[in-house]
């Protein structure tokens, strides 16, 4: 094992669970570098510290917030209840998140190509079907020679 | 006192029943709270979730497990959905300057300015531990809490976690390899 192969199992070490031929390695790696045995001590400093088994005592009021919870679930309605949770889950400050999501919607819509400049190429085709309307024509018509440009021309002229 | 006992005297509508139950467990459901979002207030607010909880089922409490170890259960899966909401609010309110993780900036049994040279020497210790285990992932960090903290066997970890006890074991062996190099990193800074 390299060094820091052990230095990576000193926690398991120090716990004894590792396997015995890996504790075993490790053992004898420790009573001849100075540098893992070290790091081995400062682990156990800190990890066999005895503070860990110091407790955190709660509130005196806990009892008395949780009876007073308890109190209002045994009068309120079921559906009450249920309806309070729904509103509850509603994040307290949302105001960021709307205008974050609002600026979202805003940049999509600005981005988003209009159909006339989406489509731009098929403009004169749009003309050309505005001119066959005007020609009063079927799409499948054969044009009369001529008669699409004139059109064309006369159509642009009123657009203008 | 029995557990079978206590829960008999519930199902039976003892009003002091669950007063009991409470009396006898709170401290384990707050420390367990405490450990995994190191925020005292915040580990009140989910203790009381956890019995509330316990309250509205324990009348469906079948005795498949001990007693205690299905609170720990509320309370490790409380914490977590607390920690979830929690991000989700530092999000939405755009507060990403906050701590990204208060499992990460523990406050070990208040403030070190109110104790003795001797235990503010340990707290450091204890909230250099805190920090280097609040930056496992989330399964680890369950896990390693659970054994270090309340030395819980693997059986009654992996009960806890619906996991089994090879997954507990795995879970442990890369927490405490993954927390070695933490530590070492951590005290370099110091």
């Amino acid at each position: 094992m390299t060094h820091t192969e052990i230095q990576q199992q000193l926690l398991l070490y120090l716990d004894s669970e590792l396997p015995d031929k890996d504790m075993h390695q490790i053992r004898e790696h420790l009573s001849t570098c100075a540098d893992c045995a070290q790091r081995r001590d400062e682990l156990a400093s800190v990890w066999q510290s005895e503070s860990r088994l110091e407790k955190v005592k709660p509130s005196l009021f806990l009892w008395t917030r949780l009876q007073a919870r308890i109190k209002e679930y045994e009068q309120t309605p079921a559906f009450v209840w249920d309806l309070k949770k729904i509103l509850q889950a509603i994040p307290a400050h949302p105001l960021p998140a709307v205008g974050v999501i609002a600026a979202i919607v805003v940049g999509i819509y600005i981005g988003t190509p209009r159909e006339s400049q989406k489509y731009g190429h098929r403009q004169p085709a749009n003309r050309s079907s505005a001119a066959v309307d005007e020609l009063g024509l079927d799409q499948f018509d054969v044009i009369p020679p001529g008669a699409l440009g004139t059109t064309l021309v006369k159509i642009s002229n009123t657009r203008k | 006192m029995q557990e079978e006992d206590l829960i008999e005297r519930i199902h039976t509508d003892d009003p002091r029943a669950f007063k009991d139950l409470f009396d006898s467990n709170v401290t384990l459901v707050h420390n367990v709270c405490f450990r995994m979002l190191g925020d005292r207030q915040d580990a009140e607010d989910v203790t009381q979730e956890v019995f509330f909880e316990a309250y509205k089922s324990l009348k469906r409490f079948r005795f498949e497990s001990k007693l205690s170890t299905w609170l720990y259960r509320i309370a490790v899966n409380r914490s977590l959905n607390h920690q979830r909401k929690r991000k989700l609010e530092r999000w939405l309110s755009l507060d990403f300057e906050a701590s990204e993780d208060r499992a990460q900036n523990m406050a070990f049994h208040g403030t070190a300015a109110d104790a003795p040279d001797s235990m503010v020497e340990k707290k450091d210790t204890e909230r250099i531990v805190q920090e280097a285990i609040g930056k496992l992932p989330k399964r680890q960090r369950t896990a390693l809490l659970l054994h270090r903290y309340d030395d819980l066997p693997y059986q009654e970890i992996a009960k806890i976690m619906d996991v089994t006890v090879a997954s507990v074991e795995s879970l442990l062996h890369r927490a405490k390899q993954t927390l070695a190099k933490n530590l070492f990193s951590l005290k370099k800074e110091l």
